[in-house]
């Protein structure tokens, strides 16, 4: 009996196999993704906040994509560099000078979620497949992603600064583009590039004493969650808020900048809406 | 009536009529609890990590339930993770729920199975569904399994499905077919076969290709691809070979073109400077050999595996341990000393060449020998291309009821530049002599003895490292260990790193099948691996208790 069940038990395998590999193969090649190069339009301002530090080998790598984006989306794309965590922590990474982190930084890190591993960031504050910390491959496609949606809020940035008293005034003033429920909280960090310190770099073999930080977070002007403006938002309506801060003595204001950006804060989902920079200096 | 519930009143019903038909109801379970107290100690714990700051306990359990009746093949798995330290080592993972469900039934020569399902095609190089909570690795694939026994030798099975991602799912769909023989020649059937051939077909989704056409949109000229498959198919066969005393088995396996993150590959950038990692458009193939002999006191193995940009993952974003569908099989010996196994290498999915010797003799039925070789390498890598190299020796040597030493000297070379992603560290160098001695005072009381030297001045230094283990069976186990930074390496600022002791003190209580753990730990940073697989083990500083039962 088992004798003449053979031709009938490799016929079922031959057959199944064929058949098998036929739909596999057949439809692996026909269906394919065309890639088209991607040139931004429209006035959407997108921010990646990047969470780096001075002790991750892998983050420049990070910084360089930051100016590979900062290249191609000279008008639709803000950064900002927050040194914080377990590998900007000078204790465990006594590296060079200074110690880049700040309480907001460090607040936010926990309020965005710890990132999985370094560099990563958050584009927006927006999730992306369930997460909100992406990893540095996927911010180009997530900025590319909410690029195209027009902002729902404009805003724009007007900033006084006194050279010798150090007093900087920033006010920001926004119109609805759309009606939007959900608090309207407006957010103004202060940053600096040029920023000589160590860095761990892997492909320079280790430490590099002489590292440029860039986009480095030094201080907030609103509350670290942001300063609340509206309760919500109607089409055509306008809100305009200032802020006054005395720059530290340690920081460079011609290579600051300053970043504005809303988000709508319902319960715990918090995207940005639009953001904005400019020169702190004029 | 929410599905759930709907769901949950099939079940009950379909159980109630079951047992009702006066069949015999089977139930049986376990337990897996790894609870953890935190104490800081500032001189092996990094600042910063929540669970020694604030969160004071965490533990993860995994709790499994399964009933089997008239055929059916039920189970469910509850796990939870409440501070973990497993997902994140410098953060802490909360999140609890049904972590697997399923639902089985023989019908005849067919098995269905539905749910969260575990398994693999060959020896996994194209699909393998697998847990190993250690590593936080559990990539069920959660869809459906098939099975028809063609005849008593052959069998085909189908899967479908999607991979499991946490307490979620991966938004690919993977497909598969596999079909296992066996076959016997000659009239004592002194030579056998056992081919397979296996197929997966993975189809990306439309969120998961949006987000790589949007990556990929942006690239330079010099790295842009015109266009993306959406489905890669992976396909392999494989045979083992027996004759008498020896042992063949061969296994090749090819991967279509599909999009995968080459963490070496040079890329362009806009701004005109070169980084390091991008997206490749690229096929991929394993092949892999072992063969065996075993006779007259003699066991003797060769493997060989060459691995070439098999990436496969269920999401084209996720790195490490993450969305893994196959397992590459490691290619060195799978050390169990403390030292012995403190650099172990993870498998190198986008280029690896690597072969292994195991050699084993029993001299006469006292003392048995073995040495060991392994050596990895990178062929196409310009830099990091001898990336791993260990002669393993060990002698057992036994006086039996009354004591049994176990000793050998192991020389390891291990690139941790590349391996733990540490720039510029040098290539580790480690000759670790060891000897473990077990002496059983009578049938019930036993001391084993464990010390270790890892000889290097790479990394950390020098370890010594001593066990003691006392056990009165068939209940306890006492133990008392130190690890020794014994001579620590000069550390950049040119300070000699501290000496600082790393301690263990335990004790185990066995009844039955229950098994209590109870261990104060001071453990340093390492690497963990199973499998190839690894991930970053960080210090440890606390009261560790484990809690294990099948019933």
């Amino acid at each position: 009996m088992a004798d003449q069940n053979k031709p009938s038990t490799f016929l079922h395998l031959y057959l199944s196999g064929v058949l098998w590999i036929s739909l596999m193969l057949g439809g692996c090649y026909e269906e394919q993704r065309v890639i088209q190069p991607f040139v931004p339009t429209g006035n959407r301002v997108v921010l990646i906040e990047e969470f780096t530090g001075k002790g991750c080998t892998n983050c420049p790598k990070g910084s360089r994509e930051l100016e590979n984006l900062l290249t191609q989306f000279p008008n639709n794309l803000v950064v900002v560099s927050l040194h914080a965590g377990f590998f900007a922590n000078p204790q465990f990474f006594p590296l060079g000078t200074y110690d880049l982190r700040t309480e907001e930084g460090e607040f936010l890190i926990e309020y965005l979620s710890q990132p999985l591993g370094y560099p990563s960031g958050v584009v927006n504050r927006t999730q992306v497949n369930g997460e909100m910390q992406l990893s540095l491959n996927q911010w180009a496609s997530a900025v590319t992603s909410a690029i195209q949606t027009p902002p729902a809020i404009d805003i724009s940035i007007v900033r006084t600064y006194d050279v010798q008293s150090r007093q900087l005034i920033v006010t920001v003033s926004g119109i609805g583009k759309e009606a939007l429920s959900g608090e309207i909280r407006l957010s103004i960090m202060l940053t600096e590039s040029g920023i000589i310190d160590a860095q761990d770099v892997f492909e320079a073999g280790g430490i590099v004493e002489d590292y440029e930080h860039k986009h480095v977070l030094r201080d907030m002007m609103t509350p670290v969650t942001g300063a609340p403006v509206l309760s919500s938002i109607t089409t055509g309506q306008t809100f305009s808020e200032s802020f006054t801060k005395k720059l530290d003595a340690g920081w460079e204001a011609d290579k600051m900048q300053i970043i504005a950006f809303v988000s709508l804060v319902n319960g715990s989902d918090f995207p940005i809406l639009q953001a904005a920079s400019v020169h702190l200096a004029e | 009536m929410s599905v759930y519930r709907l769901l949950t009143l099939v079940i009950c019903s379909t159980l109630s009529s079951l047992v009702y038909s006066q069949e015999q109801l089977s139930v049986s379970g376990s337990l897996d609890n790894n609870t953890y107290f935190y104490l800081y100690d500032e001189k092996i714990v990094p600042p910063g990590i929540p669970q020694y700051e604030r969160q004071q306990i965490g533990l993860e359990t995994w709790l499994s339930l399964r009933a089997q009746i008239a055929g059916f093949d039920f189970g469910m798995r509850y796990d939870m993770f409440e501070n973990s330290a497993l997902l994140n080592p410098t953060d802490s993972y909360t999140e609890q729920g049904i972590g697997r469900w399923y639902a089985g039934k023989k019908l005849g020569k067919l098995s269905i199975l539905g749910g969260y399902i575990y398994d693999q095609i060959g020896s996994g190089i194209i699909f393998r569904a697998y847990e190993e909570r250690p590593l936080l690795i559990d990539n069920a694939l959660v869809g459906l399994k098939v099975a028809y026994e063609i005849s008593p030798d052959w069998t085909i099975k189908g899967i479908a499905g999607r991979q499991k991602n946490l307490f979620d799912l991966y938004e690919s769909v993977l497909t598969g077919i596999n079909i296992d023989g066996f076959k016997s020649f000659g009239e004592e059937g002194k030579v056998t076969i056992a081919p397979g051939f296996g197929a997966t077909h993975k189809t990306l989704s439309d969120a998961q290709m949006d987000a790589l056409a949007g990556t990929l949109s942006q690239y330079t000229p010099e790295d842009f691809i015109d266009s993306v498959p959406y489905n890669t198919v992976s396909v392999t066969l494989y045979n083992t070979l027996s004759t008498g005393r020896f042992s063949w088995y061969i296994e090749g396996a090819y991967k279509t073109q599909e999009v995968i993150n080459d963490i070496y590959a040079t890329s362009t950038l806009w701004t005109g400077v070169e980084s390091v990692g991008k997206f490749v458009l690229t096929d991929g193939y394993v092949f892999y050999t072992t063969l065996s002999y075993v006779g007259d006191g003699l066991g003797l193995s060769a493997q060989y595996k060459r691995t070439s940009n098999f990436v496969s993952r269920a999401d084209p974003f996720v790195a490490g341990n993450r969305g893994l569908i196959d397992f590459l099989p490691p290619m060195a010996r799978v050390n169990t000393y403390r030292l012995t196994s403190r650099y172990a290498p993870a498998t190198q999915e986008l280029d690896e060449e690597a072969f292994q010797i195991d050699a084993r003799y029993a001299v006469n039925k006292k003392l048995s020998l073995l040495v060991n070789y392994a050596r990895i390498t990178r062929p196409e890598a310009e830099e990091n291309r001898n990336i791993y190299d260990e002669l393993y020796t060990q002698f057992t040597l036994k006086k039996p009821k009354k004591w049994t030493m176990i000793g050998g000297v192991q020389f390891l070379r291990y690139d941790q530049e590349l391996y733990q992603g540490k720039a510029g560290v040098p290539i580790v160098e480690a000759i670790t002599p060891y000897i473990d001695y077990l002496y059983k005072f009578d049938q019930k009381k036993s001391l084993r003895t464990e010390v270790q030297y890892m000889s290097t001045e790479q990394d950390y230094g020098s370890w010594l490292y001593a066990l003691a283990e006392f056990s009165i069976s068939p209940h306890w186990l006492f133990e008392l260990s130190d690890m020794y930074n014994i001579a620590p390496t000069v550390k950049e600022d040119g300070k000699e790193g501290e000496k600082l002791h790393y301690p263990t003190a335990g004790v185990v209580y066995s009844a039955g099948s229950t098994r209590y753990a109870l261990r104060y730990v001071k453990q340093v940073e390492g690497v963990v691996c199973s499998g190839g697989i690894c991930r970053l083990e960080p210090a440890f500083s606390g009261v560790k208790l484990n809690i294990s039962a099948n019933f």
